[in-house]
């Protein structure tokens, strides 16, 4: 017995088995830091005349893993008693994480991360598309599976509505690759108003 | 180059880059019609900061300031025209919309505009006889039509029978997706009632 414990005391603390372990521990740090910081979100537009930096976050099923890292902030996705919690931490401070919650059900909610506002916004079924022949629009409809669009040439654009299983930013960054359209944004939720 | 959708002629745009340089920054204008295709119909040119915008609202961007459009509101704009003219007193904006009041009534047009011009062009002309005048307040779920009396109608005895034998079974009859009406007023003042 009293041999033993020496023994065991020897394996842990014996400083030729120390740089095996720290191997370890190093190896398993960048397998890990790997996993979450490669993969890039994608992002935006909402308006052609502003700089906006909204970048999409995935839905929690389609999460591939559960942080991301961006430029400056890292974000990320929980799921909690069936409700999703999305946490964004801006990199390089000590202010408080941005967190939006979420009810997890089967209706999708398409989110994005605005960077400029540092803040978590839910995209409409609504997108502006800018086409240079607005006779083509309903064509467009049909082939893109829209639900429905207007067109306002006087404003430059027309708006379609998607049905609600279809990701705003994913269709924009589709239908920008038609011969007819020029650009396509997608339209943030507005806050409910609140009665004065 | 799009032109918007109500003509802002350089005057005004030169002033409203002047007067909105003194507001936050990305602050624009909002132009809706209040209760448009109605007799009572009123454009409207409001300050609009940055998430003031309402769900739905176009936004068409001049040199300078954004202007955010009711989306509601963009037939009834259709010719308007919003210019400065200046004065001894400095000068004002002035806004010419023709259309604001002209009735909308077209298959696609929303429900809300279809209730008004039933409103305005049939009921209202017979609660006239009794100096009464009923208007829609809004459009809750399912299509429910709540409404306000005034005039003769407000506080009056037989109220109940306008409503459901005259106001209700009209709107019902010519707008086909209405589900129901609620009434608004409160009938406990009775100063100018009919009965």
């Amino acid at each position: 017995m009293t041999g033993r414990i020496p023994q065991l005391s020897i394996r842990t603390t014996n400083p030729l088995f120390l740089p095996y372990g720290l191997l370890g521990v190093l190896l398993l740090f960048f397998v890990v830091a790997g996993w979450t910081q490669t993969e890039k979100l994608e992002s935006v537009s909402l308006d052609p005349e502003k700089e906006n930096d909204l970048v999409v976050i995935p839905a929690p099923e389609e999460a591939s893993k559960s942080t991301y890292e961006l430029d400056d902030f890292e974000i990320e996705i929980e799921s909690k008693d069936e409700r999703v919690k999305y946490e964004a931490r801006e990199k390089g401070t000590i202010d408080e994480p941005i967190v939006h919650w979420e009810v997890d059900s089967d209706e999708p909610v398409h989110l994005v991360f605005d960077t400029k506002q540092k803040k978590f916004q839910r995209l409409t079924n609504k997108v502006r598309v800018v086409l240079n022949d607005y006779t083509q629009l309903e064509s467009l409809i049909e082939e893109t599976d829209a639900e429905s669009g207007k067109a306002y040439p006087k404003l430059g654009y027309a708006v379609l509505e998607l049905p609600a299983e279809k990701h705003p930013a994913t269709f924009t960054k589709a239908v920008e690759k038609r011969a007819e359209v020029e650009s396509a944004f997608v339209i943030v939720e507005r806050p409910p108003e609140v009665p004065h | 180059m799009e032109q918007s959708v109500v003509n802002i002629s350089q005057a005004a745009q030169d002033y409203l880059v002047k007067l909105l340089e003194k507001e936050e920054s990305g602050c624009g204008v909002r132009i809706f019609v209040a209760e448009p295709g109605t007799p009572n119909a009123e454009t409207c040119i409001a300050y609009c900061r940055e998430g003031e915008q309402h769900q739905g609202d176009l936004p068409f961007h001049y040199d300078g300031f954004t202007v955010w459009y009711d989306e509601r509101s963009i037939p009834f704009l259709e010719n308007a025209e919003v210019d400065f003219r200046e004065d001894r007193m400095g000068g004002q904006i002035t806004v010419r919309a023709p259309n604001s009041r002209v009735p909308q009534v077209g298959p696609d047009a929303p429900i809300e505009d279809r209730i008004n011009y039933v409103l305005y062009s049939e009921i209202n002309p017979n609660l006239a006889a009794h100096g009464g005048i009923v208007s829609l307040v809004e459009v809750v779920d399912d299509n429910v039509a709540v409404l306000l009396f005034g005039g003769g109608c407000q506080g009056c005895a037989a109220v109940d029978i306008t409503l459901k034998q005259g106001v209700e079974s009209t709107l019902l009859a010519r707008v086909p997706d209405l589900t129901g009406i609620k009434d608004a007023t409160d009938h406990s003042i009775t100063t100018n009632a009919y009965y």
